[in-house]
């Protein structure tokens, strides 16, 4: 279980993160979604301890992080598997190299790496890319490499800030499956996507996030009842206040043309 | 044009201060590393300002003396300076800057050729090292006014002359791009590496080059003769305008074709970089042996090997240790005096080096903050990694110094004990920050030039009992000084890891 308290973060005079609590429970799928540069990224790099918060509270399983990482600096950072919307992977190296590089700094036993990173490698069908350098490989691949070193060490909590861009749909659905099984094991899972659509096919609940503050939670049939629409869709746009908005632009627009 | 300069500093300076972590962990700190760094003036003239202070102190030699010879002499010591500094910036920079995607913008610009661009950049950061003999050639103008003013045109070539080398090593090793790693991928390296050392070296082929024409040609030897026509030699020629001025004429010719030659090729490259591949049969996933540390380390090396134009960075001390590698070899008396000489210059200058292991991380920083690596293991990893290149220039020259004489092979424990020394020297003063995150602190010529007092002073206190007790027994207390220099460095690098973890705060 992890629980945000009263999170704050400024990049200046700009802030990104304004008070937000959430709690993501062990066992459960948790999407956070919210227009770009609502502030979803910052939040899941200080969950992933990339960036530090200016102000509040992250506990691990009843534990600040703080505290655990005064008994370990890196301690977040062994239980927590993050994948950003963006690879950034060494691009001289070859998915091989990278594997055994990340296996050896979790420090995931011989074997172990080896039999999850062949497992992997074939359910991603990336088998023939394993020695090729990163730098040269497309968007795509280099999202699924990005994965499976988050997976790697099978972390108790895995973040996932729109892993599913630049997958094809046969990789999406195994990426899907997985977090289910996942779920099923009782980790938890933070996921931030656009693709409204499966944000509702599997988060368990799912929080809204409008300029940096927290402003609708709960599961679909909750948000449902709170704005009185039918789907995702309509209830992101309503409480994001882009309704009207989206609606006078396709209007302004179908007049220019 | 002068706007898309201003726009790629700016973005570099941004990228730079972004990724250090003394600057990017400190909101003010930030905010004013920004204003300065970002405006091209503030960022460069307190770096001119601090090559010029020191050039004073060369200036002053010149200044007082009357003796053509002298002047000569210390005038080529200055000229090396600027073309080793622009050879250096170019070739190790050059990867880094296009690694930050600096250019992914312009590509899809009518921009005839881009890679003006990057040398542009470039020359912004090595004009600073102009600023060394800015003293020196005030002095030799108000002295000598004609001599002062081939001494500045041959700074000008120098530095000039180095940025090309170090595009062509560029364009020649940082560019390609290999799709899959090979078996023969490690020999193609080492072939790349020997090739990128001989080029390093052609200095000194032209200087053999010239001898054999004096040797062999009576005519040309009343010309070529009298001075060494190679750079930085040449530069001796000052007192002699005609001589200088066609010496000067033929290297701007030569290095101005060069530079057109390999900035087309650069940028050719930058947009559709040479992709080569070979047909492998994908096996099951095998990992090999070693711990974290040990996997930090290997990657830095492979790294460096792959985009091999960063080596530049390690063969600095080369450049100084070659003229009397090559005296000794062709006196036929390389002493067990030499070799330890040697060796204390090549562990001092492999400091050069630090700059290039650094950059091994761009913006792949962010990913290895993902990862439970602490700043302990990160300086460890790096300062194993420094040491490595260096380790293995001191093996080729202790073999070359136990051949010639048997004696240099109590010398041994040097080769292993220094870099590492130096190397952890430089990483622990390089990290002396507080907090446990990793990053990549600024490497400044201030800084560097303390690293070489603190590991002069250092190298010196190890030495100098071998030095004063010219026997065995010296030797093994210079030793002795070294493992517990080692010793105390191991232990620096534990408590600093204690005292990050009772450090850590949020705010």
């Amino acid at each position: 279980m992890i629980e945000v308290r009263e999170l704050y973060k400024t990049f200046g005079n700009k802030v990104a993160i304004d008070g937000l609590s959430f709690t993501v429970h062990s066992g459960e799928i948790y999407g956070l979604l919210g227009p770009n540069g609502s502030g979803k990224s910052t939040v899941l790099k200080i969950l992933a301890g990339i960036l530090k918060p200016t102000r509040g509270q992250v506990l691990f399983e009843g534990v600040e992080a703080e505290d655990l990482m005064a008994e370990d600096p890196v301690k977040v950072k062994k239980i927590v598997g993050y994948v950003p919307e963006t690879p950034i992977l060494y691009e001289s190296l070859t998915p091989g190299e990278l594997f055994d590089f990340v296996g050896k700094i979790r420090g995931i036993p011989k074997d172990e790496l080896e039999k999850k990173v062949n497992y992997f490698v074939r359910a991603f069908a990336i088998e023939s890319y394993i020695d090729q350098f990163i730098g040269t490989l497309s968007f795509g691949t280099q999202q699924k490499v990005s994965l499976i070193t988050a997976l790697l060490h099978d972390p108790r909590l895995l973040i996932l800030d729109e892993a599913m861009n630049g997958l094809d749909p046969k990789s999406a659905r195994i990426l899907r499956e997985l977090l289910i099984e996942f779920k099923k094991e009782g980790k938890s899972i933070i996921f931030s996507t656009h693709i409204l659509a499966l944000a509702e096919m599997i988060c368990d609940r799912i929080g809204i996030i409008y300029r940096g503050k927290l402003i609708a939670e709960g599961d679909m049939e909750e948000l449902k009842e709170r704005v009185h629409e039918v789907d995702l869709e309509n209830i992101f746009l309503k409480l994001t206040e882009s309704k009207e908005e989206v609606l006078s632009i396709v209007h302004a627009l179908k007049e220019s043309l | 044009m002068l706007e898309i300069i201003r726009i790629l500093y700016r973005e570099l300076q941004y990228q730079m201060i972004k990724r250090n972590p003394l600057i990017a962990s400190d909101e003010r700190k930030f905010k004013k590393a920004l204003k300065n760094s970002l405006n091209i003036k503030r960022g460069i003239v307190p770096k001119a300002l601090s090559f010029m202070l020191f050039g004073v102190f060369m200036a002053s030699g010149i200044a007082f003396s009357d003796d053509r010879l002298v002047i000569s002499s210390m005038a080529v010591s200055l000229a090396i300076i600027p073309f080793v500094f622009a050879l250096y910036v170019t070739a190790v920079q050059s990867p880094y800057v296009v690694s930050l995607g600096l250019f992914e913008p312009l590509k899809s610009l009518p921009v005839k050729i881009g890679a003006f661009y990057l040398s542009e950049l470039l020359l912004l950061d090595i004009s600073v090292s102009f600023a060394i003999a800015l003293p020196s050639i005030v002095v030799l103008l108000v002295k000598y006014p004609l001599s002062g003013m081939l001494f500045m045109l041959w700074m000008i070539v120098g530095l000039f002359a180095g940025h090309t080398i170090g595009l062509i090593i560029f364009s020649l090793f940082g560019l390609r791009i290999t799709l899959r790693k090979t078996r023969g991928q490690t020999i193609k390296n080492l072939i790349k590496i020997t090739g990128l050392l001989t080029f390093m070296g052609m200095f000194y082929v032209l200087t053999y080059l010239q001898e054999y024409i004096v040797k062999h040609s009576e005519n040309l030897t009343n010309f070529f003769g009298r001075y060494i026509i190679a750079y930085p030699f040449s530069v001796a020629s000052i007192f002699d305008p005609f001589r200088s001025l066609i010496f000067l004429a033929s290297y701007s010719v030569v290095f101005i074709s060069l530079y057109i030659l390999s900035i087309n090729k650069v940028w050719k490259e930058i947009l559709d970089p040479r992709v080569t591949s070979e047909k492998v049969k994908a096996g099951d996933f095998k990992t090999g042996f070693g711990g974290a540390i040990f996997a930090l380390t290997i990657k830095d090396l492979r790294i460096i090997f792959r985009k091999t134009s960063m080596i530049a960075g390690f063969l600095i001390p080369v450049y100084f240790i070659l003229p009397q590698i090559f005296m000794a070899l062709k006196n036929g008396s390389f002493s067990k005096e030499l070799t330890h000489s040697l060796i204390f210059t090549t562990a001092l200058f492999s400091i050069s080096g630090v700059d290039a292991i650094l950059k091994v991380e761009g913006k792949e920083i962010n990913f290895l903050r993902t990862l439970p690596v602490t700043k302990n293991q990160f300086i460890l990893s790096k300062a194993l990694s420094m040491s490595q290149i260096p380790m293995a220039l001191l093996i080729v020259i202790f073999c070359i110094g136990t051949y010639f004489d048997s004696g240099s092979v109590f010398l041994l424990p040097y080769v292993f004990l220094l870099p590492i020394n130096v190397s952890l020297v430089t990483m622990l003063f390089l990290f002396h920050y507080e907090g446990e995150e990793i990053g990549l602190p600024e490497v400044n010529f201030g800084k560097v030039i303390i690293l070489f007092i603190i590991n002069g002073i250092l190298l010196g206190i190890t030495g100098l009992p071998a030095l004063l007790v010219p026997t065995y027994t010296g030797l093994l207390i210079s030793y002795c000084l070294a493992l517990l220099i080692l010793l105390f460095l191991s232990r620096k690098l534990k408590s600093k890891d204690g005292k990050a973890r009772s450090n850590i705060k949020y705010d």
